[in-house]
């Protein structure tokens, strides 16, 4: 039997896979871990604040990632808590619906599903992340922030997510494959359907347009986590009209 | 006789009804180092899936997941589906010599045939009815 003491079981990783970098998350695995989150959970909370960075998400991705509570057994606590009337079991869907394309169409997790929308062909992104993103000093504050925390939990609310998937792809001109790969590395609930289709969606491969934001948005939704000053965050500022003119500048009149 | 559950990193819980299925077989999570190196898994994340498998109190082993199973010779291993194409691929290779079985996890939505997947809203709209209550 193996110590179930966390310092026992990462100095047993550490042993078995010396060439992993980084340190261990402050998130804690097992289903002790993922009950407590269960219990904590606050579902009109949830539905007032979920798109929020500080909002009160359930944050059990990792422990559904790996089955440690099946999406079912989710769904079941759900519906007797009474959260179905709510967007909370829709969330759920996405899981569900993800893992349905790996089995059904797994060419999708990692082929283009379609061309990008953004005026730009594939040809035209990077194939590797620079190094700027890679050691978090973009000098864009909010992506940088948000790099520290991928990098130091292995976790990022869903909105951010997709803001740094999309800073990466239309602002840096990268592959979504390359970032795809990046959030894998890192991310605790990193599945390869549920990542990289969220990726495609954001570069519009899987979609009609691609996902962009601007600075209003990410002091809205982010701004009690991350610095969103403008000084600090320029190239994200700008009406979407601009955004749009400066990033996607070839880009048809279909979206 | 020999039976076996192979828990792999998709299913880590004696919830799932691989374990229903095998009755009072012994189960194996398997810790491939390899598997992950490939995959350039942080250290954070194995710390993560090994701290699940430790806390359900499951035998681990370490190596390569084939090598661990083919010595453990079971006459029949039980294995939670996976969509995950290395698991498919030892499941693969293991059935020429050892009897297989595959077992679904509880569904989390019930749909007659597989929807048009490429827009989640054409999925939900079927999906919602079954997911919403529980006797649809």
């Amino acid at each position: 039997m193996t110590s179930t003491d966390r310092s026992d079981i990462i100095a047993l990783v550490k042993a078995l896979a010396p060439w992993a970098e980084g340190e261990a998350s402050p998130i804690l695995g097992g289903i002790n871990a993922a009950r407590a989150r269960l219990l904590e959970f606050d579902a009109a909370h949830y539905g007032m604040t979920r798109n929020h960075t500080d909002g009160g998400v359930l944050r059990i991705g990792p422990y559904v990632r790996h089955g440690v509570i099946p999406l079912a057994d989710l769904r079941d606590h759900a519906r007797e808590k009474g959260y179905g009337a709510g967007a909370f079991l829709q969330q759920l869907g996405w899981r569900d619906y993800f893992q349905r394309i790996w089995r059904t169409h797994p060419d999708w997790i990692w082929d283009n599903v379609a061309d990008y929308k953004t005026g730009y062909s594939a040809d035209d992104y990077a194939d590797d992340l620079p190094d700027d993103i890679l050691t978090g000093e973009t000098g864009v504050a909010a992506i940088d922030g948000f790099i520290a925390e991928l990098v130091t939990t292995g976790y990022l609310h869903n909105h951010t997510r997709l803001y740094l998937a999309a800073y990466i792809v239309h602002w840096r001109r990268v592959k979504w494959q390359a970032g795809a790969r990046w959030f894998l590395t890192h991310l605790l609930d990193g599945d390869p359907a549920s990542n990289n289709m969220s990726w495609q969606w954001v570069s519009s491969t899987s979609s009609n347009k691609p996902y962009y934001f601007n600075l209003d948005n990410l002091q809205k939704f982010a701004g009690n986590t991350t610095d969103t000053s403008y000084a600090r965050n320029k190239p994200l500022a700008g009406s979407y009209e601009d955004l749009r003119g400066r990033l996607f500048p070839l880009a048809g009149t279909e979206w | 006789m020999v039976t076996l559950v192979w828990v792999h990193d998709g299913a880590i819980s004696r919830d799932h009804p691989v374990f229903a299925r095998a009755g009072d077989a012994d189960a194996v999570f398997i810790f491939d180092a390899e598997h992950y190196r490939v995959r350039g898994y942080s250290l954070k994340r194995l710390v993560f899936i090994m701290e699940c498998a430790v806390h359900a109190g499951f035998d681990i082993r370490e190596g390569r997941y084939t090598d661990i199973l083919q010595e453990l010779t079971p006459t029949e291993l039980f294995v939670a589906r996976t969509p995950d194409p290395d698991h498919k691929i030892v499941i693969d290779t293991l059935r020429k010599t050892t009897k297989i079985t595959v077992v679904k996890e509880r569904p989390f939505a019930t749909i007659d045939r597989e929807p048009d997947l490429r827009r989640f809203f054409r999925y939900w709209k079927r999906a919602k009815k079954s997911v919403m209550k529980p006797d649809a």
